[in-house]
Parts: structure tokens; C-alpha cells; sequence
């Protein structure tokens, strides 16, 4: 065990410092800077403030100097807020993203794996096929259709939920509702098929020969092993939340990081781009070694970690 | 198989072809009418008219209008043209970076696979959004986007967003019938690897390619839809599902929406879609040999 | 590698993963405590709330609800009116302007606040290792460019209090706007607590203080128990929401979750207004400020003045007005936004003509041909309006020779590419005149969006045909609009610069009488008009949507609504 973690340390590492790597020069040769107005400053004066936050250094030494920052924890203001550290912006909003994000996940998680049952149990049956295309429709609309039609519909026709904002508990609903649609549909396609498969092994026909009813056997003895590839993707799945969060939390209002992605790019905000980039990394690098560790309690049988 | 734990079902079989079979005479349609689309007689695609803006469907505007007054049913025609190229777009690379990236690595050694693995969850960790934007900004000029009017570059951008899966399956595939005893038994009678890459393994991956194509393409519209949403997606007078689709989400109050701006795009972007993932699910159950559902 | 052992790591893993959710769910859920009075629905996160960085409108809202300036604007005339200043003179010569301070006057946290805060916050404003963006504002005080170049010192700047009650300018140019100015958020007093930074638990002078900043989420502010200025808040707290989506505003408005909406996105105007419950919430005044174009004249076919010129004959504004843009704002042919026809003509036939000035209680809307004829003092062939006259527009190209579609024979008039920052409206724009060009003109053209400061880069490195652009004013004086386009101004970003424009711009900034100062504006802006590379298009608006229950909404024409006078109904 020990060995396998210290690998996958060390892979971790070398990852998060290239993308950090390639992150800062990307986004440094994107064209305008952070100070740029439509009613602009003398050119002097301008350089002033570009100065008081290194930007004047030459490129290379600004890389060193952020990395260094990073690695200590200690970034600095942010550029467009430079009232707030890049640090407290994202210690505010993380805690929102990663609710929003893993109620998300788990509630699409659990809803595919319902269906996924509910399908295999019957397989072939208008059951099965409504399944299927229910599950097929959140990936069938862009998130934001969804998210706009879903707000006529609970928010205004039937008086139910806040439509934006963050509130109370209810202001969760419709959120976590949107994100939660893709990850429900492809867990619902892969238990289904994962079921189908599992249920014609030796021990599946085993239990219903000793008379146990095939719903307590797919549930029970299948959906270990059918859950695998549900497992392994965790990390591409919580990168497309990631991604849905942008969308997400810019129509409903909700103070997460999401937006800080997109605006903070466009914005040439670099201290927190780079901040947000590297989160991002960091927690796809965990949720995938959760996966890889889910996989291996999953199936005792061992799997292959080439 | 579940069907031999409920051995007397049959019937659903002869039902089961239908909806795949509607899925892509659905697509077809779609497919025939971007390729006649120039040939029709439709108004010039810069013509705006801002007096008829937001007109509901009528003898003249059978879908009705946009805010600026162009025919809607026109627009989703026009719009199918560029979505199916930023399909093929995406389907173009992802075969043919994803296949060749999946076979090389897979089909050599445990050190090269390594290495080239190891690249594509790079790939994976960086937030694409970010490199997209960066990328759609800075880039201008260039020989493609002055010839496409702005969307060749995009299209090659929507190719490369989607490749790792496809390299991710043919990978996992190259492996697992590479140590088939078939495989085995080439190479114990001399052929080389690349040779047995191209002539037993390539024709086995096949089917495992089609469906992760049919899984591919919908999110590449997706993520135009997604650009879209951003501003940074196909830019006017060009139009797309896309466009539409952030065109019928910016309609959308509570107070008075123009019905048709949202309906027309949305369900056809959903049957699209749909048609898409439901043919993915069929060509997967056919070609499985493990399926239950045989 | 060993399989890990069943029962015990499972249940800990099921309950590490719950255990993190809730948690993380109790840490990150809102805590409430009760709505605000007021709600606003504010638009984009502020940047930054301390009055010398900030450059947009969302954190000027706030900002000028925490401090307080020399002077206030009367929300029924706009006249300036006592602030931290009680009263204020000015020399005969213009040069020299005397603020008296309120006595007793503090800040937030009791500390007294006097002249000579002013002096150090004006001091800090101008100070060029600051980079603040408004600096340039105070410009004309004698001292504060040789500073700001780096050719003299801090204390030779003529700011100075001979006594802790009295301010006193001494200025090298006349600045009649000096009191409008005094009302702007740069100018607001700074405690030296500050630092450089904004903040919970930093003081600040005006009638609330803030009470919490939630990132992305809401601003709240509560009423000071401290203040002392002249107008004492109805309301006690107030919440300014960051809401980034236009479509959102409109549904939390919708829902009665924010009773005041900064902004209505293009696309829903046509929709929205056939309600008539949201007609009453309505609210469209007048912004100090024009959307134009910017024309490069060094690039082909934009160096050909008839082109220029067709380019804007053929443009219907009106209806590019009523139909596309919801029917608020105005259509506009000429640079500044002035006279404005509805005051005007009021004040007008009783004033000389010579008199006319810029008025500061700008009510009304933008200049349209027919408002130009009504004022009957300025003569409409005096004044260069180009108007709606497609035919004209083919005769002035088919004369020079270029090939219209009333006229197949001349030379093909190259195309060139319209350039915009992302934006429906924007967007909307740029293809209403890529068509009307199409149909009229025969001109191809291409449309291209950029994101903003790649579209203030390309700008400013003049690597464009023609360009999306808007410019609000800072003050109500035509300086602020025609200072623009001189050769030495760095918002220029067209590469135009013409020596007789220049000319009439300097003349204006020193002529001391307004008589001699409007003739030499008028002459400049005719030059722009005549041969400049500005494409005028209409003049801002803005769009508010307030619930019924808030009282005491007036038109602000810069858009800075008083939230003093702002009352909510009990019900």
C-alpha cells in the first residue's frame, strides 16, 4: 500500500507543478493586463501600479517569485479585489463549490445507481427503455438550457424554490439538480451495462438457483463488481462537475470558485487564476486516488494497476 | 444473464430495434438538410429585420423570429451546417489523435504506455475551459480563421478538447486483445508489432472506436453550446445549435417568454443528441459479446 | 499488492465522506440574519472598495454610501448641495475655490474628521507611485502634473488648509465642474487607517458603515451611529448583491428577492415591457454618455472621408433605437450629448444665446435633429449633422468614383471587420450595422468579438477597422467628451489627430468666460463631427427595475443614485 501511495505522491506532484507551469504562461500571453480601462491612465501612472505588484519583473522571475508564494501558501491579493487575498477569496468560496460539487456527485451517484437497478432488473422492458432515455435526456441539453427551464418551472409556474441565490437550504435544490443530471445518466449507463454483465456469472446463477429473487441478487452480489467502472470514473466525472459548476453558479447566483475560472482569466487576475488552477488540480488528483482506492476495495479480486 | 434468470421474456425483442432505427433516420434528415442547406431558398444570412423582432410563428416565419427579426427555422437549418461540422470536428481528431495515441501506447511497451498515460491525465488535469478561452482570445489572424471566418480555428479547438477518452479506451482495448491468444500466436509466427497493431488488433477496436464516437459527439456540442453560453463560441452571422441554444436561454423570464425561440432549438438539439446516445447504446448491446440483452 | 481489508475500512470511509459533507454543509450554508431593508441587485462583485482604486459602478454604489464627500447632489435639481462642506466660493478669475467644513464632523469610529483629511486624501490621490486611476481628475490643481510627472514634490501641490475647517484650490486652468467633482467618489475622504485597503472595521465618514463582505455573494452595509453629515439615512441596512447573469437579475427581481435591479439584459426589453406590472417598476433615465464606434483612419477604406461619411448616412438609428434597443435610449448624430431638448428648451428663451452652457441639471435626453431645430438660436446648418439619407450616402461614394448598388460601374469598396467586446448588445449591434451596410452600401464586412481586454489591447495598439465604444462622463462639461480625441490624449486609440481640433479643445480648457468656452467646444466638436473617426450612434441610458414599495428613486445623470433619500413603504 505504502509504496503505491508514495508513487502516486510523487506523480501528484509532478503534475500539479507542470500545470502549474503551463498555467502561468498561457495565461501571461494572453494580450491586455489586469489595470487595462476603457478610460486609461497615463502611461506612467499605470506602470506605477503594474510595479507595486511585480508585474515589471521579467517574466521568468515572476514565475519563480509566484512559485515560491504558492509553495509557501502565501499568495498574495488578488489583482481585480486586491482588498481580499487570493487566499481568503478561495478559502470563501471553496467550501460553497465542494458542497454544491459533492452533494452533487453523491446525489447523482445514488440516483444512476437506482436506475442503473431499476433498469437491468428488467431489462429490454418499456421500464428499462423510459430509464434510458430519461437518464439520456440531462445529457441531451446544455446545462444552461436545463438550469433556465428548470427555474420557470419550480421557481415561478409552481411557487417552490428560491431562483437564485444563496440563502437557505432550499437555494441547493436546483443547483445540485443540474449538476447532478450528467453524472446520474453515466452512472445509469454503466451500472446497467455493468449489471448486465455481472448477473451472468457463475455465482449470480448460483444465488437464483438457491431461489433468491433477482432483485436482492443484483443488489447484493452484482453491484460490487458492476460498480468498477463507476469507480474509475470518479476523476473525469468530477472534472465535468468542475466544469458545470462555471455555468451553475453564474445563473444561480452562488458565491463559489466556479466563476473565478472564467472571470479571473478574463480578467488577467493572475494570483487567483493560478490559485483556482492549482485547487482544481489538487482535488482532481484526490478524487482520482479515491477512485483508484474505491476500485481496489470494490473488487477483492484484484485488479490491474498497470 | 438476467435473461436467464427471467427466461420467458422474447417479445421486447422485436421492439427493441425501433427506437435506434428513428435515431438515425432522425440523423440522416439532419445530415441530408446541412448538405442541401445553401441550395434552399432561404433569406441571406445577414438580413435582419428588426421590425418583425420576436414575432411568434406565423404563414411567413414558420418557427417565428429572433430579437433581430431573423426567421427562426432558417437560422436552425444554417445552424445544423456548422454543429455537424463541429461534430465531424470532434470526432476527426479524437479518432485520429485519440486511436493513434491509444495504440502506441497499448500496443508497446509497459514504460512507453507509462509515459503516454501519463500525458493524457495531464491533459486531463489542465481545466480545458481555461486553455480554451485563453486560446480563442489570443489567437487571431491566422490563415484558417480568415478562410473559415473565424471558425476553423475553432473547430480545432473543439477537436482537441475530446481526444483522452477515446485514447483512454483504445488503450485499455489494445491491452486486452493484445494478450488475446490470437495475438500471442502472431507473434510467436514472426509478425512484427506494428503489423499485428494494424492488421488484427486495428479491426477488433473497430466497434469499441464507433461507440466511444457516439459518446464523443455529443459533448463536443455540448461544449459549443458551453462556449456559446461564454460568448467565445461561433460568431454572427455564422450560426449554430449552439448559438441558438444560448439565444433561446437569454429569452427564458417569468414574465413573457417567446415560446418558439426556446422550443424549436431545444428540441431539436435534443433529438439530435438523444438520437445520438441511443445509437451508442445499440451499437454497444450489438456488438458486446457479453451483453445480456442478446 | 494485498486487497484491503473488508468491514472496518469501509464503514470509516462511508463515514469520513459524510462526515465531510455535512460538515463542509454546515460550514458553508448561509447564515442569514434577516433581509435588509433595501436590496439591490448590484451586477458584478466590486473590485475594490476604497475610493482611489475603484473604477467601476458597482463598487462606486457602495462606496458612495460609506463615505461621504465635500458635496452632495439635490436629487430633484442636481444642484450641488452642502456635504462635509457647509458652503464654498470661488475667485473672480476662477482659479481660486475655498471649501468651509461642517464642524464636528467624524468618522465611524468617533475619530474627528476635518480639512485636513481632505488635503491628505486628495494628496494621496494624486501621488503617482499610487496609480490611482482617477488622479488625473485633480489635475488642474497648480503643482499636481509636475508631481505626477515626477518633476516636483507633495508639498508643493496647492492643496492647503489655513485653518482645520477651511480647504483652499489654487488651480492653473478654470474648472466651473470643481463641485461636481467634489461628489465623486475619488475625491471621498480616506482614514489613514486604511492603508491602501477597504474593508470591514476600516472607518470610513458617510451615513453607513460596512458591516460584511461575502465574496461574490452580498455587500451589507448598516446605518452609522456616528454620522454627522447633513442627510440622515431613512433606511438602515442595505444589501448590494453580486449577481454576474443579466437573465438572473431579472428573475430575482421576479420573485421579490432583490427590490431594485441595476440592469436589464437588450434581449428581454422587447418582452418585458408588454407587462404593464413591470412597466410601473420601469425606470429609464438618461446616462451622461455616448455608444459610438471608433473609426481607424489609417487603415483602408477608412482613410476615404466619404466613406466615413456613408457609413453614417445610411445607419437608421431610429430604429436601431426603437426596435432593437428597446425604445429608451436616444439616437444620437453629434459627439456630445447637449443641449438636452426638454430642459432646454425651458430655460433656453430666457438666456442669451452665447449663454448656453452644459447644464448640470442634464434631465433631459441626448441631442436628436429634431430637438437641434426646435432650440431656434442654433441654426441647423450650422451644425454638422449627418442625419438618416441613404440616397445621399450612394451619391457622396458614386461621386468619388466607388461602386454602389446604384451605381455598378465604380471601384469595389474593400471590406474591412467591425470589432466588439462580447456582449448581446454588442453583438446585436455590430450585426445590425454589418447588414444595413450590406443592403445599402454593398460593403462586406466581418464581425469579430473579443474578450475585454483583449479588445482594449487590440484598441490601444490601433490593430482594428472599426470598434465598438463607449464613453460616460465623468463631469457634465463637454471636456470630458471632446478631451478625448486630441492627438495627446491616450484614449484616443484611433491614430486621428488633426491640429486645428487640438487648437479649439486648448482654447476651450483656458477661455475663463462660458461664453468663449462654448463657442470653442461647439467649433471642436463640428471638426470631429466633419472629419473625426467617431461613428455616434445613440446616447446611454440606463435601465433600472424598482419594486413599487421603494420611495424616493430619482434620475441621477451619471447613474449614482443618492440611497440617503431612498425610503421604503411600510405596508
Amino acid at each position: 500500500m505504502t509504496p503505491f501511495l508514495v508513487r502516486r505522491f510523487a506523480s501528484a506532484t509532478l503534475t500539479i507543478w507542470a500545470v502549474f507551469t503551463l498555467s502561468f504562461f498561457i495565461i501571461r500571453s494572453a494580450p491586455g493586463g489586469p489595470f487595462d480601462l476603457e478610460r486609461e491612465p497615463a502611461p506612467d501612472i499605470k506602470a506605477a501600479i503594474e510595479a507595486r505588484y511585480d508585474l515589471d519583473l521579467p517574466l521568468w522571475k515572476q514565475y519563480v517569485q509566484q512559485g515560491w508564494l504558492w509553495l509557501t501558501l502565501d499568495p498574495g491579493p488578488s489583482l481585480r479585489q486586491p482588498d481580499h487575498d487570493v487566499a481568503t477569496i478561495l478559502s470563501q468560496g471553496f467550501p460553497v463549490s465542494v458542497l454544491l460539487g459533492g452533494w452533487a456527485l453523491v446525489t447523482g451517484i445514488l440516483a444512476g445507481l437506482a436506475l442503473g437497478i431499476l433498469s437491468a432488473w428488467r431489462p429490454g422492458s418499456w421500464i428499462d427503455r423510459s430509464v434510458v432515455l430519461f437518464a439520456s435526456l440531462g445529457i441531451s441539453l446544455p446545462m444552461y438550457l436545463i438550469a433556465g427551464l428548470l427555474i420557470m418551472t419550480f421557481s415561478f409556474h409552481w411557487n417552490l424554490l428560491p431562483p437564485a441565490g444563496w440563502t437557505s437550504l432550499a437555494s441547493l435544490v436546483l443547483p445540485m439538480t443540474c449538476l447532478a443530471l450528467a453524472p446520474a445518466a453515466q452512472v445509469a449507463r454503466l451500472t446497467r451495462s455493468g449489471l448486465l454483465e455481472t448477473s451472468s456469472e457463475d455465482f449470480a446463477r448460483t444465488a437464483k438457483a438457491k431461489g433468491r429473487s433477482p432483485l436482492s441478487i443484483l443488489i447484493l452480489h452484482c453491484l460490487r463488481p458492476a460498480s468498477i467502472p463507476v469507480a474509475s470514473t470518479l476523476g473525469p466525472t468530477a472534472a465535468a462537475l468542475l466544469t458545470g459548476s462555471l455555468v451553475v453558479e453564474q445563473i444561480f447566483a452562488i458565491p463559489g470558485i466556479g466563476m473565478h475560472f472564467v472571470q479571473g482569466a478574463m480578467n488577467r487576475d493572475y494570483p487567483l487564476v493560478l490559485g483556482v488552477v492549482l485547487l482544481y488540480t489538487v482535488l482532481l488528483q484526490v478524487l482520482t486516488l479515491i477512485g483508484d482506492l474505491l476500485i481496489m476495495w470494490l473488487d477483492p479480486r484484484g485488479s490491474d494497476m498497470r | 444473464m438476467i435473461a436467464s434468470l427471467q427466461p420467458h421474456k422474447s417479445r421486447w425483442r422485436q421492439t427493441r430495434k425501433t427506437l435506434p432505427v428513428l435515431s438515425l433516420a432522425w440523423l440522416t434528415l439532419v445530415v441530408l438538410i446541412s448538405i442541401l442547406t445553401p441550395a434552399l431558398p432561404l433569406e441571406p444570412i445577414d438580413s435582419v429585420d428588426p421590425e418583425q423582432a420576436i414575432s411568434a410563428p406565423s404563414i411567413h416565419h414558420w418557427f417565428g423570429t429572433d430579437v433581430l427579426g431573423r426567421d427562426l427555422f432558417s437560422r436552425i437549418l444554417r445552424g445544423s451546417r456548422i454543429s455537424l461540422a463541429c461534430a465531424l470536428a470532434g470526432a476527426a481528431t479524437a479518432l485520429l489523435v485519440g486511436v493513434a495515441w491509444g495504440l502506441i501506447a497499448g500496443g508497446g511497451s509497459r514504460q512507453r504506455d507509462n509515459v503516454m498515460m501519463r500525458f493524457v491525465d495531464l491533459v486531463d488535469s489542465i481545466p480545458l475551459v481555461f486553455l480554451v478561452i485563453l486560446v480563442a482570445s489570443v489567437v487571431r489572424g491566422s490563415v484558417i480563421e480568415e478562410s473559415g471566418g473565424g471558425l476553423g480555428v475553432f473547430f480545432v479547438i473543439l477537436g482537441f478538447v475530446y481526444w483522452t477518452p477515446m485514447a483512454r479506451v483504445v488503450r485499455g482495448e489494445t491491452i486486452s486483445l493484445a494478450n488475446r491468444e490470437w495475438a500471442l500466436a502472431a507473434t510467436a509466427l514472426g509478425s512484427s508489432p506494428q503489423r499485428i497493431l494494424r492488421k488484427e488488433i486495428l479491426p477488433n477496436l473497430v466497434p469499441t472506436i464507433l461507440v466511444t464516437l457516439t459518446l464523443i459527439i455529443p459533448r463536443v456540442l455540448l461544449f459549443e453550446a458551453f462556449l456559446s453560453f461564454l460568448g467565445l463560441g461561433v460568431q454572427s452571422p455564422h450560426v449554430s445549435w449552439g448559438t441558438l441554444a444560448r439565444d433561446a436561454f437569454e429569452v427564458l423570464n417569468p414574465v413573457n417568454t417567446a415560446w418558439w425561440l426556446v422550443l424549436y432549438p431545444s428540441l431539436v438539439l435534443a433529438m439530435s443528441l438523444l438520437a445520438l446516445n441511443i445509437i451508442g447504446d445499440a451499437l454497444r448491446s450489438d456488438l458486446d459479446p457479453k451483453d445480456a440483452t442478446k | 499488492m494485498r486487497p484491503v481489508s473488508a468491514r472496518p475500512t469501509r464503514a470509516l470511509f462511508a463515514v469520513t465522506v459524510l462526515f465531510c459533507l455535512v460538515w463542509g454543509g454546515y460550514w458553508a450554508l448561509p447564515t442569514l440574519p434577516g433581509r435588509a431593508d433595501l436590496v439591490i441587485g448590484n451586477g458584478t462583485d466590486p473590485g475594490s472598495l476604497h475610493p482611489h482604486r475603484a473604477t467601476g459602478v458597482p463598487e462606486g454604489r457602495v462606496i458612495r454610501a460609506l463615505h461621504e464627500g465635500l458635496v452632495l447632489l439635490d436629487p430633484k435639481t442636481q444642484e450641488p448641495q452642502p456635504g462635509c462642506a457647509h458652503s464654498w466660493n470661488v475667485s473672480d478669475d476662477g482659479l481660486i475655490w475655498t471649501f468651509y467644513l461642517q464642524p464636528g464632523l467624524q468618522w465611524s469610529n468617533g475619530d474627528p474628521l476635518d480639512a485636513r483629511d481632505f488635503r491628505r486624501s486628495w494628496l494621496d490621490l494624486l501621488d503617482p507611485s499610487a496609480g490611482a486611476p482617477y488622479g488625473d481628475l485633480l489635475e488642474s490643481i497648480q503643482g499636481a502634473r509636475e508631481w505626477r510627472q515626477g518633476k516636483s514634490l507633495r508639498d508643493q501641490v496647492a492643496i492647503t488648509t489655513p485653518d482645520p475647517l477651511t480647504l483652499r484650490l489654487k488651480l492653473v486652468q478654470p474648472t466651473p465642474w470643481l463641485p461636481f467633482l467634489c461628489t465623486q467618489t475619488p475625491l471621498q475622504p480616506v482614514h489613514p487607517q486604511a492603508l491602501g485597503k477597504a474593508g470591514v472595521g476600516i472607518p470610513t465618514n458617510g451615513p453607513w458603515t460596512l458591516e460584511r463582505w461575502d465574496l461574490r455573494d452580498r455587500i451589507r452595509i448598516i446605518r452609522s451611529p456616528h454620522y454627522r453629515g447633513p442627510a440622515k439615512p431613512a433606511l438602515r441596512t442595505i444589501d448590494f448583491l453580486a449577481v454576474e447573469a443579466g437573465n438572473t437579475l431579472i428573475n430575482l427581481f421576479a420573485s421579490g428577492a432583490i427590490d431594485w435591479a441595476v440592469s436589464v439584459p437588450t434581449t428581454l426589453l422587447p418582452l418585458l415591457k408588454k407587462d404593464p406590472l413591470w412597466r410601473k417598476a420601469w425606470r429609464s433615465d438618461p446616462y451622461l454618455g455616448i455608444s459610438f464606434y471608433r473609426l481607424n483612419p489609417t487603415r483602408p477604406p477608412l482613410q476615404h472621408l466619404e466613406i466615413r461619411k456613408a457609413l453614417s448616412l445610411v445607419l437608421n438609428r431610429e430604429q436601431l433605437c426603437r426596435d432593437i434597443l428597446g425604445g429608451d435610449p436616444e439616437p444620437a448624430w453629434n459627439f456630445v450629448p447637449w443641449p438636452a431638448p426638454a430642459l432646454e428648451r425651458q430655460n433656453l428663451k430666457s438666456q442669451q444665446p452665447d449663454q448656453l452652457t452644459f447644464l448640470p441639471g442634464y434631465s433631459g435626453s441626448a441631442s436628436t435633429r429634431q430637438g437641434i431645430r426646435d432650440v431656434d438660436h442654433i441654426s441647423s446648418e450650422q451644425w454638422p449633422l449627418l442625419g438618416f439619407d441613404p440616397d445621399q450616402a450612394r451619391d457622396l461614394l458614386a461621386q468619388a468614383g466607388w461602386k454602389t448598388p446604384s451605381s455598378p460601374e465604380g471601384r469595389p469598396i474593400p471590406s474591412f471587420e467591425i470589432l466588439h467586446s462580447t456582449g448581446s448588445t454588442h453583438s446585436i449591434v455590430a450585426q445590425w450595422l454589418q447588414s444595413t451596410w450590406s443592403r445599402e452600401l454593398g460593403i462586406e464586412t466581418r464581425i469579430r468579438s473579443m474578450e475585454w481586454r483583449s479588445f482594449l489591447q487590440t484598441q490601444r495598439d490601433q490593430d482594428y477597422d472599426v470598434s465598438r465604444s463607449s464613453w460616460i462622463a465623468d463631469y457634465p462639461d463637454p471636456s470630458t467628451f471632446l478631451q478625448l480625441f486630441t492627438s495627446t490624449s491616450n484614449n484616443n486609440r484611433t491614430g486621428w489627430s488633426d491640429a486645428e481640433y487640438d487648437a479649439e479643445v486648448a482654447a476651450a480648457l483656458t477661455a475663463a468666460a462660458s461664453k468663449e468656452r462654448n463657442k470653442h467646444w461647439k467649433n471642436a466638436e463640428q471638426i470631429l463631427l466633419e472629419r473625426g473617426p467617431v461613428l455616434p450612434l445613440w446616447s446611454t441610458t440606463t435601465t433600472h427595475l424598482v419594486a413599487p414599495e421603494i420611495l424616493g428613486f430619482r434620475p441621477h445623470p451619471l447613474n449614482q443614485h443618492d440611497l440617503r433619500h431612498l425610503e421604503r413603504r411600510s405596508p
